[in-house]
């Protein structure tokens, strides 16, 4: 439980930051290269790396070196879990349907 | 407003969602049964919904057309039956490698009272495979709540 509780506090302190959201959300789709990554941002490239760093703590992000790059790809024990499926699911008909309502209710 | 509750039971290869509406069930059936205002509420975070076909009776054809950055998918199939009580059809999806991963789709209303209807929908697929195959592809479309999502995640542990 006190494990579970450390990992979560990784979790979300690691999330806290909105530069660190939008390269979970990018990571979500494809892997990229640290350079990819940089090349996205206004930041150097020495504050992104720092933030993968965060992410890795965190276990959210896995570094794999392919060749010569560094390769960063989402972590899967982070998104596998599967309620975070299921409430990823819901938020998707959540949204649909906080639409209908709204729709339904102009008729 | 109310909140969606999306189940999906171990050893059944089905997902249910559930939702209640503070509408009354005519106008909730309204916005389901009518064409112009599927394409309006039928889509994800930065899609644009195409409704190709919608034939509400049995044996009709109904196709959704998603646009998002120039790169179009279509969920189709075929209506079985069409009513204010209950809507049953078949739900494919032209994104994936392969044909054959058709879903049986029931949607089910319930007047609670005047203005209050609760809208079951009930997905039935060939294996729990395919099931948890549908789950994860949620994910890309959600992504936009992941951390909202994190956060319910860890509210229920």
């Amino acid at each position: 439980m006190v494990e579970r509780n450390a990992y979560l506090d990784g979790l979300f302190g690691s999330l806290a930051d909105p530069i660190r959201r939008d390269i979970l959300r990018r990571l979500i789709s494809a892997q990229y290269t640290i350079g990819q990554i940089a090349s996205e941002y206004d930041i150097s490239f020495a504050a992104v790396a720092k933030h993968l760093q965060v992410l890795q703590k965190a276990q959210l992000i896995i570094k794999q070196r392919r060749g010569k790059e560094q390769v960063v790809s989402i972590a899967p024990q982070a998104l596998q879990d599967a309620s975070y499926y299921l409430k990823q699911y819901e938020s998707l008909w959540n949204d649909r349907f906080d639409r209908l309502e709204y729709i339904a209710k102009e008729q | 407003m109310g909140k969606a509750t999306v189940t999906a039971p171990q050893d059944q290869s089905i997902i249910t969602i559930e939702r209640i509406f503070a509408v009354p069930k005519d106008k909730l059936y309204k916005a389901i049964s009518t064409r112009e205002l599927i394409a309006q509420w039928w889509t994800g975070p930065g899609y644009d919904v195409r409704v190709e076909e919608f034939d509400p009776q049995e044996g009709g054809k109904w196709r959704y057309v998603q646009s998002k950055d120039g790169e179009e998918f279509a969920f189709y199939g075929v209506i079985h039956e069409f009513g204010p009580e209950r809507v049953v059809q078949t739900f494919e999806f032209s994104g994936l490698p392969e044909r054959g991963h058709v879903i049986m789709e029931k949607m089910e209303l319930t007047a609670l009272d005047d203005n209050t209807t609760k809208l079951q929908v009930t997905q039935a697929f060939f294996s729990t495979q395919e099931r948890d195959g549908m789950l994860q592809s949620g994910m890309e479309e959600g992504m936009n709540n992941t951390y909202d999502v994190l956060e319910s995640v860890a509210k229920d542990l």
